[in-house]
């Protein structure tokens, strides 16, 4: 025991100068490199640097550093001319003067920094270690990151980041919080990230700026673990060029600002994300992650998108009840594949085009996830649509909601799957209802170009509503109609054997310059077309078609091969047509 | 009569400084979690008036939000002036429209 005690005490003997307090007591004059100035010797990494009632000024005139700094009851004025490093806590106080300059103080080290209302110049973050704010700390320098590992702040505290802001590094760098919220209010231009390191931000962050410029000409991540809030109250934003990657779950609150980059989530991310108001973006918007096993969520509100809309070409799914917006007043492209959210084309002027190839195909619908699906609204604007619309939306309805205001290339109703209309749709190309689909009309009239093909198993539920054809059509897959026109100059052929039942009034106008075709696909092989009620039939040329199930058809003008239950001649005037003072 | 010249003159300067001036009304404030939302009616020194929702995350007091209305103020002024400027610049490139124009280096 005894041999224990004098070893310890040798042990500080040995080492005086282990956490000594250093007090700073200005003998010689202001400067910190100076041993007679300090009561001890000129701090080391290991000491408590104090600044106390009775010390001058400083003038930290060489770098320099400490272990804490502590100004409790300091009232004179602390001057940087040289960088300093601390290496835990920091106490400014109101009382005191610090005068930073653009030098740097780094923080290494578990640390708790209370600023008493002084601003930092540029300040490094050198370490991982927590730094927790006592109060709100200005920085108006550049803000840095620690350059091999997260920058962590705590303390329910505003970080001013008045100058420039970087990541410091690569990996796992960042600026982290679940308290703390960087506020970027400088008055002067700042820049956000570089190009090495980009950023990574996950924690809150508000722009807040009363002058000048906020530049972020990279790519910014945004968000990691801490569900981050993103608040724009005031100042000019400008990511032209850049990317702001929505990387986790996390809030907005940016109606007041327009991104004009690139807009995306994470690569192989995917998250929710919350609008607590519109999103505008200018630039892309890109609406996929590439991993088919997760779903890119936005929730609440619109983005306004006012520029390309664009995916991953393998992407997967983006659901939510954010309305995609597409309000561009210039010409806008959307490549998109997978979409569920609610859908808005409100376009003044310009021209939406939706895929870029007659080949590719949009995917509109929840597929084979559980979520809601969306409603395609067309509210104004001039749309070309060059792909494929497949309605896939498998545990409910698919909405429609077009006004015959843009039509439809192609569309295919995914095997399985339910769509619904909420008024007309024009379909330029080819309808297809896949085994086991639904369409539910609803009412609405469909107008198809092409073909009209329904596989044996699905469904199509007509509403009363009213098909027309109005280009060359091939009917494949009996079909149960309820009002059938076919348009004047239209070709139409039935599948031979197959029965096309109009359930309502059957109409086929052509004119002398504009006759219509209505024949069967195999020559001498009637198509079966039984009608319910007589229309106006004038000018079609019929061949190889079976009435015999419905009311006697006159043609008008026309010209029959083959044609059951089809005349030339008028109907006979019936009694109740008769009664009725008809002719 | 030069000291009444001189009152006047102040005066008018005065008045004509406060007309400068752009103002705000809050017309209404809501919270929305840690958001608190003031819809603001700004009117320019034009005597344009445009109505705007200006969030204030964890704002700490009353001078925090006014701070953020009175930098939002300068957000729109900035925008409004950015718009009168574009429009300017596009009535002169607009002659250039379909115009082969040498370039010179």
């Amino acid at each position: 025991m005894k041999k224990l005690f004098i070893f310890l005490l040798f042990i500080f003997v040995c080492f005086p100068c282990f956490s000594a307090t250093c007090t700073f007591t200005g003998v010689t004059d202001s400067h910190w490199n100076d041993n007679d100035n300090w009561d001890g010797d000129v701090p080391t990494t290991a000491d408590d640097v104090v600044f106390n009632a009775s010390s001058p000024s400083c003038l930290i005139d060489a770098t320099a550093v400490a272990k804490t700094i502590n100004c409790t009851g300091y009232v004179q004025t602390l001057t940087a001319g040289a960088n300093l490093t601390v290496s835990g806590n920091i106490t400014l106080v109101s009382g005191m003067t610090f005068t930073p300059s653009t030098y740097t103080v780094t923080v290494d080290a578990v640390s708790t920094i209370a600023s008493g209302g002084k601003t930092f110049g540029a300040f490094t973050v050198g370490s991982s270690n927590i730094i927790t704010l006592a109060d709100d700390m200005w920085v108006t320098g550049t803000l840095t990151g620690y350059a091999s590992g997260a920058s962590n702040f705590a303390g329910a505290y505003n970080l001013h980041a008045q100058g420039n802001i970087l990541r410091g590094g690569t990996g796992a760098t960042g600026f982290f919080s679940t308290t703390t919220t960087l506020l970027i209010d400088g008055g002067a231009n700042q820049t956000l990230g570089d190009a090495t390191n980009n950023s990574v931000i996950d924690m809150n962050l508000v722009i807040n700026k009363s002058g000048g410029t906020i530049s972020s000409p990279y790519i910014v991540y945004f968000a990691v673990n801490n569900s981050p809030t993103f608040t724009y109250t005031a100042g000019a934003f400008d990511d032209t060029g850049g990317t702001w990657s929505l990387r986790a779950n996390s809030t907005y609150n940016v109606s007041g600002m327009t991104f004009l980059g690139t807009v995306s989530p994470t690569i192989s991310i995917a998250p929710t994300i919350t609008l607590t108001s519109d999103m505008n973006v200018s630039g892309t918007f890109n609406t996929n992650t590439n991993n088919t096993a997760k779903i890119f969520t936005m929730n609440g509100y619109n983005v306004n998108c006012k520029g390309a809309i664009a995916s991953h070409s393998s992407g997967y799914l983006m659901a939510g009840t954010t309305v995609i917006q597409i309000n561009g007043t210039g010409n806008q492209i959307w490549k998109a594949r997978w979409v569920c959210n609610n859908v808005n084309i409100n376009k003044d002027s310009g021209t939406l085009t939706i895929q870029d190839t007659a080949a590719s195909v949009l995917y509109y619908g929840n597929g084979a996830v559980t979520v809601t699906p969306g409603t395609w609204t067309w509210t104004k604007g001039v749309v070309t649509v060059t792909g494929t619309l497949n309605i896939y939306g498998t545990t409910a309805d698919v909405t429609l909601d077009t006004k015959g205001g843009m039509a439809w290339n192609n569309i295919i109703v995914f095997t399985n799957s339910f769509g619904k209309l909420a008024s007309a749709s024009d379909v330029n190309g080819n309808f297809t209802l896949n085994a086991g689909s639904t369409l539910n009309a609803a009412g609405y009239q469909m107008n198809v170009a092409g073909n009209w093909t329904k596989n044996a198993t699905a469904t199509f539920t007509t509403g009363n509503n009213t098909v027309v054809f109005d280009g060359t059509s091939t009917l494949a897959g009996s079909t149960t109609f309820y009002n059938l026109t076919l348009n004047p100059g239209s070709t139409n052929h039935l599948t031979s054997t197959q029965t096309f039942i109009v359930g309502g009034i059957f109409k086929a106008e052509g004119t002398s310059g504009s006759s219509i075709t209505l024949n069967a696909t195999i020559a001498d092989s009637q198509a079966i077309l039984p009608v319910t009620i007589l229309g106006n039939i004038s000018y079609v040329t019929v061949t190889d078609i079976d009435s015999s199930g419905g009311v006697e058809i006159y043609d008008a003008n026309g010209t029959l091969d083959n044609a059951t239950n089809w005349t030339l001649t008028p109907p006979s005037i019936t009694f109740d047509a008769l009664l009725l003072g008809g002719d | 009569m030069q000291k009444l010249f001189l009152i006047v003159l102040l005066f008018c300067f005065a008045v004509s400084a406060y007309a400068a001036n752009a103002s705000y009304v809050i017309k209404s404030v809501r919270v929305d979690g840690e958001t608190l939302w003031t819809e603001v009616e700004y009117t320019f020194i034009d005597g344009s008036k445009k109505t705007i929702d200006v969030p204030h995350f964890q704002p700490k007091d009353k001078d925090t939000i006014t701070q953020g209305i009175v930098n939002r103020e300068a957000s729109e002024k900035r925008k409004i002036d950015a718009q009168v400027t574009n429009e300017a610049l596009k009535a002169e490139i607009y002659k250039d429209v379909n115009k082969s124009i040498a370039i010179i280096k």
